[in-house]
């Protein structure tokens, strides 16, 4: 009895002292591989305050008290909100693009069942869904080295049948080599939690010394410590090409300009970090940052917004042909909108996800129709937004 | 016939099993289980003295407003509110570690979390407690109808969902200051609290349970006879009928909305969700469908009588079956307070929550937190849990006796691989960290 513990402890050992050498051994291909962030922002953001459509006849008609009128111009009808201050340099460089009126296919404005869509990448809501991503990965060699989710709990994109890292800024005691090389044959015993602990031991090689980055779990400046760490991994060499980072609160309900306000100046505080930590990586980087679905084209009662349709997409980083806003504008006007109350999408998400699956991370169009986003093929709207 | 196992019983019903003599910790029997069902959860627990309820907390704060008028009152009132959030989760930390009806705190915590309020929302982290003792607490053994009427009334909700600024269009209030209306409650009790959103409804009923939901707000200081607390404000109330799921509802004011609310939860629909939630709790992730259709059953046959679901989950074998759930952070922190003692429980606690990712009474999103495991699987996660017990056992040194300690909280569900392992520990202290962070004591 005794014995066999002792040799499965030596082995625990052994795979744990292997996975900290590996990561740094990677081929020289790996190094200039594309890198994706893909940050996916909760609860339904207003394209029409982050990037307001200041040169369409309806848009103060619908928001009397709510449009973004010290948004700075992008070009002759859309502006962008003044918090984004980094984005506003990065178009100024022709490195951020955007996409206006872009949504899923789902049309029905529950948060939950829509960003199930948006991260599934299938046509409708399903309880088993697994992620876009993480299907994606799948069809490469070593797929778990190739994504990690930054954060506490992974997104449903990067959830499926390749079992990501993760990595989360953390202010506990770090667990030591000794007591994991113990609690590892354990650990292994069990089905759901022995793949979680041996990711876990292989990430801690690549993500030593980075423990204590100041997270506030709770209230302002809670991106910025995730997107520096996702910044950081992104840019090691032996480090994950995509990761997937969650930015919340976005819901605008009411008192839209306060909360955007804080929301903007919190995420520019994160890009700031981000943008830095990118350097080594950037000239191959796209972040893209996305919602599950847009606000209602007028405002409410409360000088915000329930929940709409057609949205908007974000793309910047080195291999980003910026500096234009792509997608077909429906226009405001009441017979444009969806419904009579939404922005009408004229562009389906997934196909922005197929582009930057083909053109950025290079899989081939077979693969992303029939596996990654099943029925979906790039959108040549979109594939002059991506440096070749 | 299973066994009515007493560490199934306190791991999978309660919070887990204690160490140490204290009789209110010993082991429950299936009985004192079918006990707690019978009567309401005690709201006069001693670590709940001191803190206040909702209307003093909501009247404190309009009057602060009213007297500077302006928007940053949100940031004067941080301060003491993030000092009452602090005091509520640690009394709840302490109530759930230290009760001897377990059960009641596991429903308790289970029903909050279905009518999630979120410290997200600046001015709910200080008033979130106050809901779960004032509306949640009193019904989780009771009436589904009763439960959900108190929470849609109570200030917490109203505030959280945007409630108190949706005035009927038409109503005198609404045309005299130009305020809308606002769907986010009404759209959430349809979607998350009772139907779901595969229950059959449209655009349009969001809207006209919304019209029902006008005037469900607040008491003005000065103006009310409970200043903070539930008042329908008859003057922003959309008037006329108002339809929901094709029934149209007569205007009397604020019973209209009551009249749907308790429609609403007599549904098939409500009755498969909430089966749902309890058998997703005390089974399995994916419970058994007999199961749900048995109790979706008695849902409609007891008009939603709470205790008697739970009390058919009990007499099912199948919510016997050891180990089959995965703690939750919430679920793994409280056991370990309770595994130690309810005097264990400090403000290091309640951070710890955040630490492992499931802060108190803040959910990201009204949907509230996942209750399957995959949503709580992953490296990091797996590390965090590890690097919890570490700072557990820091704390305690060779003052427990891991072998004795092992057996009292693990009971029948410690392996013998970890036994074996824990024997070979370098201290006592890396033998408490072990225990605490084995797979066995992960899961429920």
């Amino acid at each position: 009895m005794v014995a066999i513990n002792r040799r499965a402890i030596l082995k625990g050992s052994a795979a744990l002292a292997g996975a900290i050498a590996t990561p740094r051994a990677l081929s020289a291909a790996a190094t200039e591989a594309p890198r994706l962030l893909l940050i996916i922002m909760r609860g339904g953001v207003d394209g029409l305050s982050l990037l307001p459509p200041l040169g369409d006849p309806d848009y103060r008609r619908l928001r009397p008290n709510t449009a973004v009128e010290d948004a700075v111009a992008l070009d002759g009808t859309f502006g962008l909100h003044p918090g984004l201050k980094l984005l506003r340099r990065l178009w100024d460089r022709g490195e951020m693009a955007a996409v206006h009126a872009i949504c899923t296919p789902y049309r029905d404005r529950s948060h939950f069942d829509a960003q199930n869509v948006l991260e599934s990448g299938l046509p409708g809501p399903s309880g088993t869904a697994t992620g876009w991503l993480n299907r994606a990965i799948a069809l490469r060699p070593d797929p778990a080295r190739l994504a990690m989710a930054i954060g506490t709990s992974p997104s449903l994109a990067l959830r499926g049948p390749v079992t990501v890292q993760s990595w989360a800024p953390s202010v506990l005691p770090d667990a030591g080599a000794d007591l994991l090389g113990r609690l590892a044959p354990l650990w292994a015993a069990d089905p759901l939690l022995g793949p979680q602990l041996r990711q876990a031991m292989e990430t801690r090689g690549l993500t030593a010394g980075m423990g204590d980055m100041g997270a506030g779990a709770n209230g302002a400046g809670r991106i910025r410590p995730l997107l520096d760490g996702a910044a950081r991994l992104l840019a090691d060499p032996g480090g994950p090409q995509i990761a997937v980072v969650d930015s919340t609160g976005w819901d605008s309900h009411a008192n839209a300009p306060g909360l955007l306000g804080r929301l903007t100046a919190d995420l520019d505080n994160g890009l700031e970090a981000l943008i830095a930590g990118l350097g080594p990586v950037w000239s191959r980087t796209i972040v893209v940052m996305v919602s599950e679905f847009g606000r209602a084209a007028a405002e409410n009662g409360n000088r915000g917004a329930d929940h709409g349709t057609g949205g908007m997409a974000i793309l910047f980083g080195g291999a980003v042909a910026g500096g234009r806003i792509a997608g077909q504008w429906p226009g405001l006007g009441t017979r444009d909108l969806l419904d009579g109350r939404d922005l009408r999408p004229t562009s389906d998400i997934r196909g922005l996800f197929a582009s930057l699956a083909h053109d950025h991370l290079r899989f081939p169009a077979r693969a992303i129709g029939e596996t990654i986003l099943p029925g979906i093929s790039p959108d040549p709207a979109f594939t002059d937004l991506i440096r070749a | 016939m299973v066994m009515h196992d007493a560490a199934v019983a306190a791991t999978r019903f309660g919070f887990g099993l204690a160490f140490g003599g204290d009789d209110a910790l010993a082991p429950v029997t299936h009985n004192d289980l079918i006990d707690q069902t019978r009567r309401a959860p005690s709201t006069d627990h001693p670590a709940f003295a001191g803190l206040r309820p909702v209307h003093d907390l909501v009247r404190e704060f309009m009057q602060v407003r009213e007297r500077g008028g302006d928007p940053a009152i949100i940031e004067l009132f941080r301060g003491p509110f993030r000092q009452t959030y602090l005091d509520e989760a640690t009394a709840r930390l302490k109530v759930a570690a230290g009760s001897r009806d377990g059960l009641h705190e596991r429903l308790v915590h289970l029903w909050s979390n279905h009518f999630t309020v979120s410290a997200r929302k600046p001015i709910v982290g200080g008033l979130a407690g106050a809901f779960e003792r004032e509306a949640i607490r009193p019904h989780v053994t009771g009436r589904f109808a009763d439960l959900l009427v108190a929470v849609v009334r109570h200030p917490t909700m109203i505030l959280y969902l945007d409630n108190a600024q949706s005035f009927g269009p038409n109503s005198r209030g609404g045309r005299y200051t130009g305020i809308g209306m606002n769907e986010n409650l009404a759209r959430e009790i349809l979607e998350l609290h009772t139907i779901g959103v595969d229950g059959g409804y449209a655009q349009a009923d969001v809207a006209g349970l919304a019209r029902m939901l006008t005037g469900w707000s607040l008491g003005r200081p000065g103006k009310s006879a409970l200043p903070g607390g539930f008042l329908f404000h008859e003057v922003v109330h959309e008037p006329g009928d108002h339809v929901l799921l094709g029934k149209a509802y007569a205007d009397e004011g604020a019973m209209q909305a009551e009249r749907a609310l308790r429609d609403l939860a007599a549904l098939p629909q409500t009755a498969r969700r909430v089966a749902l939630r309890l058998a997703r709790h005390f089974v399995a992730d994916a419970p058994p469908q007999d199961l749900l259709e048995r109790l979706t059953g008695t849902y409609l046959d007891t008009g939603g009588d709470l205790g008697e679901l739970t009390r058919m989950v009990l007499a099912d074998d199948r919510a016997w079956q050891p180990q089959t759930k995965l703690k939750t952070p919430n679920d793994l922190v409280v056991s370990t307070l309770r595994a130690l003692g309810p005097a264990s429980v400090n403000r290091g606690a309640v951070l710890a929550l955040s630490q492992l990712g499931q802060p108190a009474w803040a959910a990201p999103s009204p949907q509230g937190w996942a209750d399957e495991a995959g949503a709580w699987l992953s490296p990091d996660q797996a590390m965090k849990r590890i690097e919890f017990a570490v700072a557990i056992a820091d704390r305690l040194g060779d003052r427990v006796a891991p072998d004795r300690f092992a057996g009292a909280i693990l009971g029948t569900q410690l392996r013998d691989e970890t036994r074996d392992a824990v024997g070979r520990a370098e201290s006592r202290t890396q033998g408490m960290a072990m225990i605490l962070a084995a797979p066995e004591f992960q899961r429920r």
